[in-house]
């Protein structure tokens, strides 16, 4: 059997309240912002990047030897750089490890697990590292609504021939194309194609709901659905189109505290999830990256808890308003390059 | 004692001069020290040149593009670098030329531009660690910041007493027309501690002052120029170039809050000057910001460890104090040309066993001491200069 | 939109080659263990210091400290201006040396405060590459 063996989580500490973003443009009406459930979400501070948060969780993550590293990124500050290879350096591992970045938007990070289930299954490899990892917040243009709940995180498992926390049982996935969400090569800011594509279902609910179909699990059965979450209301919105019980995506509610974590949001969600779910629990994890796709893992929790730390990364928070946020991500045009302050 | 005695010293206005370049700066520092020694330049047969930050005017080997400024080829001149003790140390390489018997009459100039660049700290930066501590973004008042943090740590000592150094400078500079500050009002250690942290516990007030200037000497064998004051004793030493490095390196105490380098550099040129720390009459120390001037009054052994910036606060170093220290306005009132400050040490100490110092003159000093130091304490250059007791005669005459 | 399309010189753009080969030092704190007096030094160093021994092996030192003395950085060099102010600290690793370094994510600094290492980003180089290493936060 495949397992999860252990995790490790990074979120930037820095919070904005989303209240301090409506009132820096007051493009979206106040209800409609406060119907996300998102009260704050991550800023990453101006020294965090994909690769840095990617490490962070990596190195929490790491108990033991790995001969795999799958990254799955859509925030790499490198455009054709691995960021893998970059972090399995951070991490001290062997040079003779398998290194990968995956892309699948903000489904990078089960495409990256998947990877790794697959490596181990195979019998390619004992172990595997699976990280998923974004800094949307960096790529949300001032002014959009998308700047309301980009934020940034990053998760990271350890894959292994043996039960862990949670065995895995069955994969399953969906893709069309799908315009919703994009950005251009050159191009620093994500951009939306309207609420045709985002409102209506056919990307989100149409994908997941293809490929939560194949898990071949009763709806009801579902103990915990750990979902990507670009906001706080996207989980119950699934659990309804899926027709599985409400109260399943309780523990993997992650997006109230820090927006959209992009490709690392279901992994975020899923390691809170393993770090309480009981023995014999049904996991599914259910991603949804924009363009469109989908992964549905179905996972039975052994009772041991994966030990994250999930809640411990998501309370250290330290609030800054608007300006901060702005000067952290760098959303303005400065000089190429600055003079000094010393005389 | 060396045998060797500075007849001339020269020095420029220091500042911000936009209009003049660093060999107009050099050429005016020598010419003056040359005229000061009262010598036709073309007894200059060897030269040292200090500079800490070519790489502000982008322009190398300045020992042979001075020489040829002056008008002197074919003579020797080198380039020394060491830092802000790059000037002292280059004095040190122009006695032993001297020493050696290859030489009779050397010149030693320092220069500095720190305004032909947009940011001096960036350029400074090749001094702190490159890898781990300039690459982290640290530069001399970070590094220096911990150590003022750490003396306030470890000697229980109030800001306010760290401070009084640039008050005591900041009159001296008032008193001196080529400082930066020439002319400027007294300050009080409220307004030193009100102006604005640079790296906390540093304030602005606190630090030296970057800027341009030249200064230079011309050295020569003691007895051709009895009345000239000698240089009775120089040393340099040197620590570990990382701040972090000198907690548990065994040839550092396992702490920063003591100048090693100066304490080691002081006792040799004492020993050699056969003097104690208890005969000096007026000190020039190593001010690139208010903490390290006292931890240099105490490397030199002047006062006590833990006791110099209290000895500061008192008056013990005003010109009616114990040992007067940086008459010239120091680093902070002066200015802070880093590869000329370690030839300013000199030069004011020559001024002041000339008697020459108008208002900042100390009383009847017979023994001044100088120090520059390099680096985070990783290096340090002390002189021990003494009054000459010969009769006058004239350098040009053979 | 305007831009530039003369190339800018400048004359320390530094190669790739001078930041990777000490990555393993700003990444994992990478130091030296003398095989003759068993001191640990970090930077790594290639003679012990303390011993003059030349047989130094590479030895990853501890991830976690306490701060010795901390200072505050409110004039941050081109490069680390992202932050207003900068808390940084000499903190003693668990296992021997000392190293200056930033901390993140904190609001106080008080000597003999327990912090553990993060990875971030330290200064982007001339050459456009980023150069990571470590910086500390305070531990749980």
């Amino acid at each position: 059997m495949t397992g999860l063996i252990s995790a490790g989580v990074a979120v930037p500490a820095t919070r904005i309240a989303l209240a301090d973003i409506l009132r820096a443009w007051r493009n979206v009406p106040e209800q409609v912002v406060r119907r996300l459930g998102v009260g704050g979400r991550a800023v990453p501070g101006p020294d965090v990047d994909t690769i840095t948060l990617a490490a962070e969780a990596a190195q929490r993550a790491l108990t033991s030897r790995v001969d795999a590293v799958f990254l799955g990124t859509q925030t790499n500050p490198y455009a054709t750089r691995s960021a893998a290879a970059i972090v399995a350096d951070m991490l001290g591992l062997s040079p003779h490890v398998f290194v990968t970045d995956l892309q699948c938007a903000d489904k990078s990070g089960t495409a990256a697990l998947l990877s790794a289930i697959a490596w181990v299954s195979s019998g390619l490899g004992e172990r595997a590292l699976a990280i998923g990892a974004d800094t949307l917040a960096l790529h949300a243009a001032p002014g959009d609504p998308f700047e309301y709940t980009a934020g940034a995180g990053a998760a990271a498992f350890v894959v292994g021939a043996e039960d862990g926390a949670a065995t895995v049982v069955r994969a399953a996935s969906a893709a069309t194309d799908t315009p919703d969400r994009y950005r251009l090569d050159g191009e620093r800011h994500i951009r939306g194609t309207g609420s045709a594509m985002t409102a209506t279902g056919v990307g989100l609910e149409q994908h997941v709901k293809l490929a939560f179909g194949r898990l071949g699990v009763a709806a009801e059965e579902v103990g915990h659905l750990a979902v990507s979450q670009p906001d706080a209301a996207t989980p119950a919105r699934i659990a309804k189109v899926l027709g599985v019980p409400g109260e399943s995506t309780g523990a993997g509610l992650v997006a109230d505290r820090i927006g959209d974590a992009g490709s690392a949001s279901a992994l975020l969600s899923l390691a809170r999830v393993l770090d309480r779910a009981g023995s014999g629990d049904t996991v599914v994890l259910l991603s949804y990256g924009a363009g469109a796709s989908s992964d549905a893992v179905l996972m039975r929790a052994t009772g041991n808890a994966i030990g994250s730390g999930t809640d411990r990364e998501l309370d250290r928070a330290i609030s800054v308003d608007y300006p901060t946020a702005v000067r952290y991500e760098r959303r303005y045009a400065g000089h190429e390059r600055l003079t000094g302050t010393y005389e | 004692m060396t045998g060797v005695a500075v007849a001339g010293a020269g020095i420029t206005r220091h500042g911000f001069f936009p209009a003049r370049s660093w060999k107009d700066l050099i050429v005016e520092a020598s010419l003056a020290a040359v005229a000061d020694a009262g010598m036709d330049l073309g007894r200059i047969d060897g030269g040292m040149v200090s500079c800490t930050l070519p790489e502000t005017f982008e322009q190398q080997n300045l020992g042979a593009v001075t020489a040829d400024e002056l008008g002197l080829t074919p003579v020797p001149f080198g380039q020394l670098v060491g830092a802000c003790a790059g000037g002292l140390m280059a004095v040190q390489a122009g006695i032993r030329m001297i020493q050696s018997g290859a030489h009779r009459c050397v010149l030693v100039a320092g220069v500095e531009k720190q305004s032909d660049t947009t940011t001096t700290a960036d350029s400074m930066l090749s001094y702190v660690d490159a890898d781990f501590e300039a690459a982290a973004g640290f530069d001399f008042v970070d590094t220096m910041a911990l150590m003022h943090a750490r003396y306030l740590q470890v000697h229980g000592t109030s800001e306010e007493a760290v401070a009084a150094f640039a008050v005591a400078d900041r009159w001296y500079a008032r008193h001196n027309p080529v400082a930066v500050d020439t002319g400027r009002p007294d300050i009080t250690t409220a307004d030193v501690l009100d102006s604005g942290w640079v790296s906390k516990p540093i304030t602005r007030a606190a630090c030296g002052r970057a800027c341009d200037g030249s200064s230079a000497v011309v050295l020569v064998a003691a007895d051709e120029v009895p009345d000239a004051p000698v240089i009775a004793g120089i040393a340099q030493a040197t620590g570990p170039n990382g701040l972090a490095a000198k907690f548990g390196h065994p040839g550092y105490d396992g702490d920063i809050v003591r100048a090693l380098p100066t304490a080691i550099a002081a006792d040799s040129a004492y020993r050699q000057a056969g003097i104690g720390a208890g005969d000096v009459d007026v000190a020039q120390v190593h001010d690139c910001f208010t903490i390290m001037g006292s931890l240099h009054l105490e490397g030199l052994g002047i006062f006590p460890a833990g006791k110099a910036a209290l000895a500061v606060q008192a008056g013990e170093t005003a010109l009616d104090g114990r040992c007067p220290a940086n008459t010239d306005g120091g680093r902070i009132g002066l200015g802070h040309p880093t590869g000329t400050t370690g030839i300013n040490v000199v030069v004011e100490s020559v001024r002041q066993l000339r008697r020459e110092a108008g208002v900042r003159q100390v009383r009847d000093p017979e023994v001044a001491v100088c120090q520059a130091m390099g680096g985070n304490n990783s290096t340090s250059a002390v002189a021990v200069l003494r009054r000459a007791t010969g009769r006058s005669r004239h350098v040009g005459a053979e | 939109m305007w831009a530039p399309s003369e190339p800018i010189p400048r004359i320390n753009t530094a190669s790739g080659a001078r930041g990777w080969r000490n990555r393993h030092g700003r990444y994992r704190l990478v130091g030296t263990v003398c095989g003759a007096c068993e001191a640990v030094h970090f930077p790594a160093r290639r003679i012990c210091p303390s011993c003059r021994s030349a047989d130094l092996a590479e030895k990853p030192l501890s991830r976690t400290g306490k701060v010795v003395c901390a200072a505050e950085d409110h004039s941050p060099l081109v490069g680390h201006g992202g932050r207003p102010v900068r808390p940084f600290a000499i903190i003693e690793l668990d296992n021997g040396p000392s190293v200056l370094a930033e901390l993140v994510d904190v609001r106080t600094v008080t000597p003999g405060q327990r912090v553990e290492l993060v990875i971030r980003k330290w200064r982007r180089e001339s050459n456009g590459l980023y150069e990571y290493g470590y910086k500390f936060r305070e531990l749980p």
